[in-house]
């Protein structure tokens, strides 16, 4: 265990984006949040008659929910920062320390290419995960009590109102989708990493190019598309599933109130937990495992130092 | 006491390149092993063999165990410095103890910081702002606190001035070998590790050439320099080298009873120095004509 966590300690003093880019991200959103011309009339605009009116009729429920979405639309930036972050940590993975031959130190001390290899699963799927998380709960509620002391005397004020369970709710359902995200994605990082253990140079280059081949060549011996579907929806699945019963957003002549109701039912379909029971994300587990071995015997054996 | 290194038969080929050509050699603990060869002579593949770190056929053992199998549990015993190069340039000290402490059970990390305290280490530095030299103090102060059997050091020294040469080596015996202790080196500076060797192996195309106790050296190998009128003499005894420096010719002897070759002049041990230029450049120059 001890050595498992300095493994993972490891990677965030090599990586150092990896924990520095949410805060940055961070940083930027309250930043936004505490200097954008909100009171001095860039939101004002925004807020016609309509939703002045509509305002002044919103329940209780429907302003819960509001806030619900809001906290959670305000953590993206930083869901968002994680996921580039976390691909290009993957790319450099198991190639970075054969690249200037640290790897020669790494193998000299006790420990197996397995727990080494692991280590970095760990970190991409569920430390790093959890750690922005944890970084987008204190965001979005620090920017959520800046904004409201920033709003209050204004329209936009009516719109806005704590609620501790919905904070609870949209926390929880944040977390579990993160996770459930991570083995959705689990087979796509074991891809990466598999290459990144190989590749000699270029690894995203050596990331992208077998799909784009393959899919060409789909196309151009069967002209059918079904790998270029298949990978499509590995690496949009997931938000698909979020997205899945919204629909766009009405356009019909009462707009404000629609829009509002709209909104506020995006919260009861922003959990991905069900994702959990369907087969592809398990199948897709199982490829991400032996992803991870081959990884693991490519670290092993590879020797070009 | 059992070997600290058992090898038999070991084989590996890079395409049509023998790297090692069916090498066995087996090191007693409490030796200090010169591997000493030219440039791809199968050094650097005989160590990584020892190491775990690549794949190769025939029979090893190292401090008990097959390095092909079990890596991770070897490092318990074994320890190596690659050369300068290898500590990541993003690693600070403090990081670099941080993590041995964290995985490896047999280090003392109050014993390196002792020792990077005699130095002019700072404890917050990254790699990438040490010299060369200060890069070798610190891996060297990572492996004095490590509690091991067989230490591998190769070509530990590239790069370094004399001033840090002459440290690590000193350094390595005073503060680090022991009975117990077995260390193997390779390195192109012959000279200047001569004298701590307890054994030296020489390698060329994959093969051992020479496996010797320092000790034993004197008995086997002679050196003569002969006139031109005891040439002929000499080159009947069938030196191993001969080489020409002013009308007189040096003359290597493998094996050759001393009571033999005293006619022809002084007798001399020739250095680990000479030896390697005489037997990897075989077959004698003019020895044959």
């Amino acid at each position: 265990m001890k050595q498992f966590v300095t493994l993972i300690r490891r990677e965030f003093w090599e990586h150092r984006g990896l924990w520095m880019a949410p805060l940055i991200a961070a940083g930027f959103l309250i930043a936004a949040v505490a200097l954008s011309g909100l009171s001095s009339g860039g939101f004002r605009i925004s807020i016609d008659d309509q939703h002045f009116n509509f305002a002044q009729a919103i329940t209780q429920d429907q302003k819960a929910k509001l806030f619900g979405v809001g906290i959670a639309a305000l953590g993206l930036p930083i869901l968002i920062t994680m996921v580039v972050v976390v691909f290009f940590y993957l790319a450099d993975a198991m190639y970075g320390e054969r690249k200037d031959r640290s790897i020669l130190f790494w193998k000299s001390m006790p420990v197996s290419d397995s727990a080494t290899v692991w280590s970095k699963v760990a970190t991409a799927l569920a430390v790093v995960p959890v750690y922005a998380w944890l970084v987008g709960m204190l965001t979005v509620t620090l920017g959520f009590l800046i904004g409201s002391i920033r709003v209050s005397g204004t329209p936009i004020e009516k719109f806005v109102a704590w609620d501790t369970g919905i904070w609870f709710q949209v926390q929880a359902i944040a977390l579990a989708n993160m996770l459930v995200a991570s083995l959705w994605y689990a087979p796509v990082a074991g891809y990466m990493l598999a290459v990144s253990a190989w590749a000699r140079r270029s690894v995203l280059m050596w990331i992208t190019l077998p799909p784009v081949i393959l899919v060409w060549l789909e196309e151009i011996i069967f002209k059918t598309k079904y790998v270029a579907a298949f990978i499509g929806h590995r690496l949009t699945g997931f938000f698909e599933y979020l997205g899945r019963d919204s629909g766009p957003a009405p356009r019909g002549p009462d707009r404000a109130h629609e829009d509002m109701q709209w909104l506020s039912e995006r919260l009861d379909g922003i959990s991905a937990i069900d994702l959990l029971g369907r087969i592809e994300l398990w199948a897709g587990v199982l490829v991400a495992v032996g992803l991870i071995f081959v990884a693991i015997r490519m670290r092993r054996y590879r020797d070009d130092t | 006491m059992s070997p600290i290194i058992a090898a038999r038969g070991l084989v590996k080929n890079y395409g049509e390149t023998h790297a090692l050509d069916n090498v066995s050699f087996e090191v007693e603990p409490g030796r200090i092993v010169g591997l000493i060869g030219p440039n791809g002579a199968g050094k650097t593949t005989a160590l990584k063999a020892i190491l775990g770190l690549t794949p190769f056929k025939g029979d090893m053992q190292v401090a008990g165990r097959d390095p092909r199998v079990s890596r991770d549990e070897l490092m318990h015993d074994v320890c190596f410095i690659a050369d300068v190069a290898v500590l990541p340039k993003w690693l600070r000290v403090t990081q670099a103890l941080d993590y041995v402490e964290g995985v490896h059970p047999k280090f003392q990390r109050a014993r390196a910081e002792e020792f990077l305290l005699k130095t002019d280490i700072k404890m917050k530095s990254r790699v990438r702002e040490l010299s060369k030299g200060m890069v070798t103090q610190l891996h060297l102060a990572l492996i004095l606190a490590i509690d091991a059997k067989l230490l591998v050091l190769d070509e530990p020294t590239l790069g370094l001035d004399l001033l840090y040469r002459r440290a690590f080596y000193d350094t390595l015996l005073n503060d680090y070998f022991t009975d117990e202790r077995t260390i193997i080196i390779t390195t192109h500076q012959v000279e200047e590790i001569e004298n701590l060797l307890t054994d030296v192996m020489f390698i060329n195309h994959g093969k051992i050439v020479l496996n010797s106790a320092v000790d034993a050296l004197p008995d086997r190998f002679h050196q003569v320099v002969v006139g031109p009128d005891k040439l002929a003499a000499a080159r009947a005894l069938n030196p191993i080298h001969e080489r020409e420096v002013f009308g007189r010719y040096g003359m290597t002897f493998d094996g050759r009873p001393a009571a033999e070759l005293e006619s022809l002049g002084e007798l001399h041990t020739p250095s680990i120095a000479d030896l390697f230029v005489a037997m990897m450049s075989k077959p004698a120059q003019g020895a044959a004509t």
